[in-house]
Protein backbone atom coordinates (compact mmCIF):
# COMPACT_ATOMS: atom_id res chain seq x y z
CA UNK A 1 0.00 0.00 0.00
CA UNK A 2 1.32 3.44 -0.99
CA UNK A 3 1.15 6.53 1.17
CA UNK A 4 -1.30 8.23 -1.18
CA UNK A 5 -3.57 5.22 -0.73
CA UNK A 6 -3.57 5.85 3.00
CA UNK A 7 -4.89 9.36 2.54
CA UNK A 8 -7.42 8.22 -0.04
CA UNK A 9 -8.56 5.49 2.29
CA UNK A 10 -8.96 8.00 5.11
CA UNK A 11 -10.83 10.35 2.82
CA UNK A 12 -13.23 7.53 1.80
CA UNK A 13 -13.70 6.75 5.47
CA UNK A 14 -14.47 10.41 6.09
CA UNK A 15 -17.13 10.37 3.38
CA UNK A 16 -18.60 7.23 4.81
CA UNK A 17 -18.78 8.80 8.24
CA UNK A 18 -20.56 11.78 6.70
CA UNK A 19 -23.40 9.50 5.70
CA UNK A 20 -23.50 7.04 8.53
CA UNK A 21 -22.48 8.88 11.70
CA UNK A 22 -25.46 9.66 13.88
CA UNK A 23 -25.55 12.08 16.75
CA UNK A 24 -27.96 10.99 19.44
CA UNK A 25 -29.74 14.32 19.85
CA UNK A 26 -32.14 13.03 22.47
CA UNK A 27 -29.30 11.85 24.67
CA UNK A 28 -27.26 15.00 24.06
CA UNK A 29 -30.12 17.19 25.22
CA UNK A 30 -30.65 14.93 28.22
CA UNK A 31 -27.08 15.25 29.50
CA UNK A 32 -26.76 18.09 31.93
CA UNK A 33 -23.78 19.82 30.39
CA UNK A 34 -23.58 22.38 33.19
CA UNK A 35 -23.32 19.80 35.93
CA UNK A 36 -19.86 18.58 34.99
CA UNK A 37 -17.52 18.54 37.94
CA UNK A 38 -14.43 20.68 37.82
CA UNK A 39 -11.94 18.52 39.67
CA UNK A 40 -9.14 20.99 39.09
CA UNK A 41 -11.06 23.85 40.72
CA UNK A 42 -11.77 21.68 43.76
CA UNK A 43 -8.10 20.75 44.04
CA UNK A 44 -7.13 24.40 43.69
CA UNK A 45 -9.49 25.43 46.50
CA UNK A 46 -8.01 22.68 48.67
CA UNK A 47 -4.48 23.81 47.90
CA UNK A 48 -5.35 27.47 48.57
CA UNK A 49 -6.80 26.45 51.94
CA UNK A 50 -3.64 24.48 52.68
CA UNK A 51 -1.57 27.54 51.76
CA UNK A 52 -3.56 29.76 54.13
CA UNK A 53 -3.20 27.22 56.96
CA UNK A 54 0.54 26.77 56.31
CA UNK A 55 1.06 30.55 56.16
CA UNK A 56 -0.73 30.85 59.52
CA UNK A 57 1.43 28.04 60.96
CA UNK A 58 4.64 29.72 59.71
CA UNK A 59 3.66 33.11 61.18
CA UNK A 60 2.72 31.48 64.48
CA UNK A 61 5.99 29.49 64.62
CA UNK A 62 8.14 32.52 63.86
CA UNK A 63 6.52 34.43 66.72
CA UNK A 64 6.86 31.30 68.90
CA UNK A 65 10.59 31.13 68.14
CA UNK A 66 10.90 34.84 69.01
CA UNK A 67 9.13 34.30 72.34
CA UNK A 68 11.16 31.18 73.21
CA UNK A 69 14.53 32.14 71.80
CA UNK A 70 16.21 31.44 75.15
CA UNK A 71 14.83 27.87 75.31
CA UNK A 72 16.59 25.98 72.51
CA UNK A 73 14.41 22.86 72.95
CA UNK A 74 11.42 24.95 71.82
CA UNK A 75 13.04 27.33 69.36
CA UNK A 76 14.93 24.57 67.49
CA UNK A 77 11.82 22.34 67.39
CA UNK A 78 9.75 25.22 66.08
CA UNK A 79 12.48 26.08 63.56
CA UNK A 80 12.45 22.52 62.13
CA UNK A 81 8.66 22.50 62.01
CA UNK A 82 8.65 25.93 60.35
CA UNK A 83 11.11 24.65 57.74
CA UNK A 84 8.78 21.79 56.75
CA UNK A 85 5.79 24.13 56.73
CA UNK A 86 7.71 26.56 54.52
CA UNK A 87 8.67 23.80 52.05
CA UNK A 88 5.02 22.71 51.95
CA UNK A 89 3.95 26.31 51.35
CA UNK A 90 6.41 26.73 48.45
CA UNK A 91 5.25 23.45 46.90
CA UNK A 92 1.63 24.61 47.19
CA UNK A 93 2.48 27.93 45.53
CA UNK A 94 4.03 26.04 42.60
CA UNK A 95 1.03 23.69 42.35
CA UNK A 96 -1.48 26.56 42.42
CA UNK A 97 0.55 28.46 39.80
CA UNK A 98 0.31 25.48 37.40
CA UNK A 99 -3.38 24.99 38.20
CA UNK A 100 -4.05 28.64 37.39
CA UNK A 101 -2.39 28.14 34.01
CA UNK A 102 -4.62 25.11 33.47
CA UNK A 103 -7.79 27.04 34.29
CA UNK A 104 -8.34 27.83 30.61
CA UNK A 105 -9.47 24.23 30.19
CA UNK A 106 -8.10 22.10 27.41
CA UNK A 107 -7.95 24.88 24.83
CA UNK A 108 -4.17 25.26 24.96
CA UNK A 109 -1.82 23.56 22.47
CA UNK A 110 -1.43 19.86 23.25
CA UNK A 111 2.29 19.40 24.04
CA UNK A 112 2.65 22.41 26.43
CA UNK A 113 -0.65 21.64 28.18
CA UNK A 114 0.16 17.98 28.69
CA UNK A 115 3.59 19.02 30.02
CA UNK A 116 1.91 21.22 32.66
CA UNK A 117 -0.44 18.40 33.70
CA UNK A 118 2.46 15.98 34.15
CA UNK A 119 4.51 18.60 36.04
CA UNK A 120 1.59 19.10 38.40
CA UNK A 121 1.37 15.34 39.04
CA UNK A 122 5.09 15.23 39.83
CA UNK A 123 4.81 18.17 42.23
CA UNK A 124 1.98 16.46 44.11
CA UNK A 125 4.08 13.30 44.51
CA UNK A 126 7.07 15.42 45.62
CA UNK A 127 4.85 17.04 48.24
CA UNK A 128 4.08 13.60 49.70
CA UNK A 129 7.77 12.72 49.54
CA UNK A 130 8.85 15.73 51.60
CA UNK A 131 6.06 15.14 54.10
CA UNK A 132 7.53 11.64 54.62
CA UNK A 133 10.86 13.16 55.60
CA UNK A 134 9.28 14.76 58.65
CA UNK A 135 8.34 11.38 60.23
CA UNK A 136 11.65 10.71 62.07
CA UNK A 137 11.32 14.13 63.73
CA UNK A 138 8.33 12.99 65.78
CA UNK A 139 10.02 13.55 69.23
CA UNK A 140 10.45 17.19 68.20
CA UNK A 141 6.74 17.43 67.34
CA UNK A 142 5.94 16.12 70.80
CA UNK A 143 8.05 18.82 72.47
CA UNK A 144 6.40 21.50 70.40
CA UNK A 145 2.80 20.29 70.61
CA UNK A 146 2.83 19.76 74.38
CA UNK A 147 4.31 23.23 74.86
CA UNK A 148 1.82 24.94 72.53
CA UNK A 149 -1.29 23.05 73.65
CA UNK A 150 -0.61 22.44 77.34
CA UNK A 151 2.26 24.83 78.08
CA UNK A 152 4.15 21.80 79.35
CA UNK A 153 7.88 21.22 78.94
CA UNK A 154 7.98 17.52 78.09
CA UNK A 155 11.67 17.77 77.24
CA UNK A 156 12.77 18.80 80.75
CA UNK A 157 10.14 16.84 82.69
CA UNK A 158 10.37 13.43 81.04
CA UNK A 159 12.65 10.65 82.13
CA UNK A 160 15.93 10.22 80.37
CA UNK A 161 15.12 6.61 79.39
CA UNK A 162 11.82 7.63 77.84
CA UNK A 163 13.63 10.15 75.65
CA UNK A 164 16.32 7.66 74.77
CA UNK A 165 13.67 5.18 73.60
CA UNK A 166 11.99 7.82 71.46
CA UNK A 167 15.25 8.93 69.93
CA UNK A 168 16.16 5.31 69.15
CA UNK A 169 12.83 4.80 67.36
CA UNK A 170 13.39 8.06 65.53
CA UNK A 171 16.88 7.03 64.40
CA UNK A 172 15.61 3.59 63.38
CA UNK A 173 12.99 5.27 61.20
CA UNK A 174 15.55 7.33 59.28
CA UNK A 175 16.85 4.54 57.00
CA UNK A 176 13.30 3.34 56.27
CA UNK A 177 12.05 6.84 55.41
CA UNK A 178 15.19 7.58 53.40
CA UNK A 179 14.78 4.31 51.50
CA UNK A 180 11.14 5.13 50.63
CA UNK A 181 12.22 8.66 49.65
CA UNK A 182 14.93 7.32 47.33
CA UNK A 183 12.60 4.72 45.82
CA UNK A 184 10.03 7.41 45.07
CA UNK A 185 12.71 9.39 43.23
CA UNK A 186 13.69 6.54 40.93
CA UNK A 187 12.54 6.31 37.33
CA UNK A 188 12.68 2.53 37.30
CA UNK A 189 12.05 0.08 40.11
CA UNK A 190 13.00 -3.43 39.15
CA UNK A 191 11.95 -5.40 42.23
CA UNK A 192 8.33 -6.52 42.07
CA UNK A 193 7.64 -6.38 45.82
CA UNK A 194 9.07 -2.85 46.03
CA UNK A 195 6.78 -1.81 43.19
CA UNK A 196 3.77 -3.26 44.96
CA UNK A 197 4.74 -1.63 48.23
CA UNK A 198 5.03 1.81 46.63
CA UNK A 199 1.99 1.56 44.37
CA UNK A 200 -0.27 3.62 46.63
CA UNK A 201 2.29 6.25 47.49
CA UNK A 202 2.22 8.03 44.15
CA UNK A 203 5.35 6.45 42.69
CA UNK A 204 3.38 4.87 39.85
CA UNK A 205 1.85 8.22 38.85
CA UNK A 206 5.24 9.90 39.14
CA UNK A 207 6.87 7.22 37.00
CA UNK A 208 4.18 7.58 34.31
CA UNK A 209 4.44 11.38 34.49
CA UNK A 210 8.22 11.31 34.08
CA UNK A 211 7.98 8.90 31.14
CA UNK A 212 5.40 11.08 29.43
CA UNK A 213 7.47 14.23 30.05
CA UNK A 214 10.38 12.52 28.27
CA UNK A 215 8.05 11.69 25.38
CA UNK A 216 6.94 15.34 25.23
CA UNK A 217 10.58 16.51 25.28
CA UNK A 218 11.40 14.19 22.39
CA UNK A 219 8.32 15.30 20.53
CA UNK A 220 9.08 19.01 20.92
CA UNK A 221 12.69 18.59 19.88
CA UNK A 222 13.34 19.58 16.26
CA UNK A 223 15.14 16.43 15.14
CA UNK B 1 -33.27 32.36 26.93
CA UNK B 2 -29.77 33.38 25.88
CA UNK B 3 -28.41 30.24 27.55
CA UNK B 4 -30.80 28.08 25.50
CA UNK B 5 -29.76 29.83 22.29
CA UNK B 6 -26.11 29.21 23.17
CA UNK B 7 -26.89 25.55 23.86
CA UNK B 8 -28.66 25.19 20.51
CA UNK B 9 -25.71 26.81 18.79
CA UNK B 10 -23.41 24.38 20.60
CA UNK B 11 -25.47 21.33 19.63
CA UNK B 12 -25.35 22.52 16.01
CA UNK B 13 -21.57 22.78 16.29
CA UNK B 14 -21.32 19.23 17.62
CA UNK B 15 -23.61 18.02 14.86
CA UNK B 16 -21.34 19.64 12.26
CA UNK B 17 -18.13 18.28 13.79
CA UNK B 18 -19.16 14.87 15.10
CA UNK B 19 -16.70 13.18 12.73
CA UNK B 20 -13.76 14.92 14.39
CA UNK B 21 -14.83 13.73 17.85
CA UNK B 22 -15.55 10.23 16.60
CA UNK B 23 -12.15 9.84 14.93
CA UNK B 24 -10.22 11.12 17.96
CA UNK B 25 -12.14 8.80 20.30
CA UNK B 26 -11.57 5.83 18.01
CA UNK B 27 -7.83 6.46 17.95
CA UNK B 28 -7.42 6.77 21.71
CA UNK B 29 -9.99 4.34 23.10
CA UNK B 30 -10.22 0.69 22.17
CA UNK B 31 -12.84 -0.29 24.67
CA UNK B 32 -16.37 0.58 23.38
CA UNK B 33 -17.61 1.43 26.89
CA UNK B 34 -14.66 3.73 27.52
CA UNK B 35 -15.24 5.29 24.12
CA UNK B 36 -18.80 6.26 25.05
CA UNK B 37 -17.51 7.94 28.17
CA UNK B 38 -14.77 9.70 26.24
CA UNK B 39 -17.26 11.08 23.68
CA UNK B 40 -19.35 12.41 26.54
CA UNK B 41 -16.32 13.89 28.30
CA UNK B 42 -15.11 15.65 25.14
CA UNK B 43 -18.56 17.15 24.55
CA UNK B 44 -18.69 18.40 28.14
CA UNK B 45 -15.18 19.90 27.89
CA UNK B 46 -16.17 21.60 24.63
CA UNK B 47 -19.27 23.05 26.29
CA UNK B 48 -17.25 24.28 29.29
CA UNK B 49 -14.89 26.15 26.96
CA UNK B 50 -17.53 27.21 24.43
CA UNK B 51 -18.09 30.68 25.90
CA UNK B 52 -14.33 31.25 25.96
CA UNK B 53 -13.83 30.37 22.30
CA UNK B 54 -11.48 32.90 20.74
CA UNK B 55 -12.66 33.68 17.20
CA UNK B 56 -9.10 34.58 16.18
CA UNK B 57 -8.42 30.84 16.08
CA UNK B 58 -9.95 28.42 13.65
CA UNK B 59 -12.90 26.52 15.09
CA UNK B 60 -11.29 23.22 14.07
CA UNK B 61 -8.03 24.15 15.89
CA UNK B 62 -10.02 24.85 19.06
CA UNK B 63 -11.99 21.60 18.75
CA UNK B 64 -8.98 19.43 17.98
CA UNK B 65 -7.07 20.86 20.94
CA UNK B 66 -9.87 20.13 23.39
CA UNK B 67 -10.72 16.73 21.92
CA UNK B 68 -7.11 15.49 21.81
CA UNK B 69 -6.14 16.96 25.20
CA UNK B 70 -9.21 15.31 26.74
CA UNK B 71 -8.50 12.01 24.98
CA UNK B 72 -4.86 11.93 26.14
CA UNK B 73 -5.79 12.80 29.74
CA UNK B 74 -8.71 10.35 29.73
CA UNK B 75 -6.53 7.60 28.27
CA UNK B 76 -3.70 8.26 30.73
CA UNK B 77 -6.06 8.24 33.70
CA UNK B 78 -8.05 5.23 32.50
CA UNK B 79 -6.97 2.94 35.35
CA UNK B 80 -8.20 5.37 37.99
CA UNK B 81 -10.78 7.09 35.87
CA UNK B 82 -13.67 8.87 37.49
CA UNK B 83 -16.55 9.55 35.22
CA UNK B 84 -17.45 13.17 34.70
CA UNK B 85 -21.13 12.39 34.80
CA UNK B 86 -23.19 9.26 35.04
CA UNK B 87 -22.33 6.34 32.79
CA UNK B 88 -24.44 6.18 29.66
CA UNK B 89 -25.89 3.11 28.01
CA UNK B 90 -26.14 4.51 24.52
CA UNK B 91 -23.45 6.26 22.60
CA UNK B 92 -23.80 9.93 21.77
CA UNK B 93 -22.14 9.39 18.41
CA UNK B 94 -22.45 6.11 16.58
CA UNK B 95 -22.18 4.55 13.14
CA UNK B 96 -25.57 3.67 11.75
CA UNK B 97 -24.49 2.11 8.48
CA UNK B 98 -22.20 -0.91 8.66
CA UNK B 99 -21.73 -1.43 4.92
CA UNK B 100 -18.53 -1.47 2.92
CA UNK B 101 -16.64 -4.22 4.71
CA UNK B 102 -13.43 -3.79 2.74
CA UNK B 103 -13.08 -0.15 3.71
CA UNK B 104 -13.77 -1.03 7.32
CA UNK B 105 -11.05 -3.67 7.31
CA UNK B 106 -8.47 -1.26 5.93
CA UNK B 107 -9.48 1.45 8.36
CA UNK B 108 -9.29 -1.00 11.24
CA UNK B 109 -5.80 -1.90 10.10
CA UNK B 110 -4.83 1.75 9.85
CA UNK B 111 -6.19 2.43 13.34
CA UNK B 112 -4.28 -0.61 14.54
CA UNK B 113 -1.01 0.83 13.23
CA UNK B 114 -1.81 4.33 14.52
CA UNK B 115 -2.45 2.80 17.93
CA UNK B 116 1.13 1.65 18.05
CA UNK B 117 2.33 5.27 18.04
CA UNK B 118 2.68 7.18 21.30
CA UNK B 119 -0.05 9.66 22.33
CA UNK B 120 1.48 12.69 20.62
CA UNK B 121 2.43 10.93 17.39
CA UNK B 122 -1.07 9.46 17.28
CA UNK B 123 -2.49 13.00 17.36
CA UNK B 124 -0.05 14.08 14.68
CA UNK B 125 -1.12 11.25 12.36
CA UNK B 126 -4.84 11.89 12.78
CA UNK B 127 -4.35 15.58 12.09
CA UNK B 128 -2.29 14.76 9.00
CA UNK B 129 -4.80 12.25 7.66
CA UNK B 130 -7.59 14.76 8.27
CA UNK B 131 -5.86 17.05 5.76
CA UNK B 132 -4.78 19.76 8.17
CA UNK B 133 -1.91 21.96 6.99
CA UNK B 134 1.49 21.66 8.72
CA UNK B 135 0.95 25.16 10.10
CA UNK B 136 -2.40 24.18 11.65
CA UNK B 137 -0.98 20.91 13.01
CA UNK B 138 1.88 22.88 14.60
CA UNK B 139 -0.62 25.28 16.18
CA UNK B 140 -2.76 22.47 17.56
CA UNK B 141 0.17 20.52 18.95
CA UNK B 142 2.33 23.45 20.03
CA UNK B 143 5.37 22.59 17.93
CA UNK B 144 7.08 24.20 14.93
CA UNK B 145 6.04 23.61 11.32
CA UNK B 146 9.42 22.10 10.43
CA UNK B 147 9.15 19.74 13.37
CA UNK B 148 5.71 18.67 12.12
CA UNK B 149 7.09 18.03 8.62
CA UNK B 150 10.02 15.97 9.90
CA UNK B 151 7.88 13.90 12.21
CA UNK B 152 5.16 13.27 9.64
CA UNK B 153 7.72 11.99 7.13
CA UNK B 154 9.08 9.64 9.76
CA UNK B 155 5.64 8.36 10.73
CA UNK B 156 4.59 7.90 7.11
CA UNK B 157 7.70 5.81 6.57
CA UNK B 158 6.87 3.70 9.59
CA UNK B 159 3.32 3.19 8.37
CA UNK B 160 4.53 2.28 4.91
CA UNK B 161 6.82 -0.37 6.35
CA UNK B 162 3.99 -1.74 8.47
CA UNK B 163 1.72 -2.08 5.44
CA UNK B 164 4.53 -3.64 3.41
CA UNK B 165 4.86 -6.42 5.95
CA UNK B 166 1.31 -7.53 5.24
Amino acid sequence: MELDDLKNMWSDYDKKLDKSLKLNMQLLRKINLDKAKNKLRKLMILKLMEMIILAGVIIFLVSFIYDNITSPQFSISAGIFAFFAFMGFISNVKQVAIMMQLQGGYTEAIAPLQRKIEQLKLLIVKYVKYALLSIPFFPIWMILITKILFNYDIYSNSMKNWWLANICVSIALIPLVWWIFKQLSKNEISRFWVKNFLKGSGWKQAEAARAFLTEIDDFERDI
Amino acid sequence: MQQQAQKDQFIYLIQQNKKLIFKVCNAYCHNPEDRKDLVQEIIIRLWQSFHKYDTRFKLSTWMYRIAINTAISHYRASSKKQKVTVSIHNSLIDIADENNAELDENIKLLYHFINQFNDLNKALMILYLDNNSYKDIGEILGVSETNVATKINRLKLQLKQQFKKL
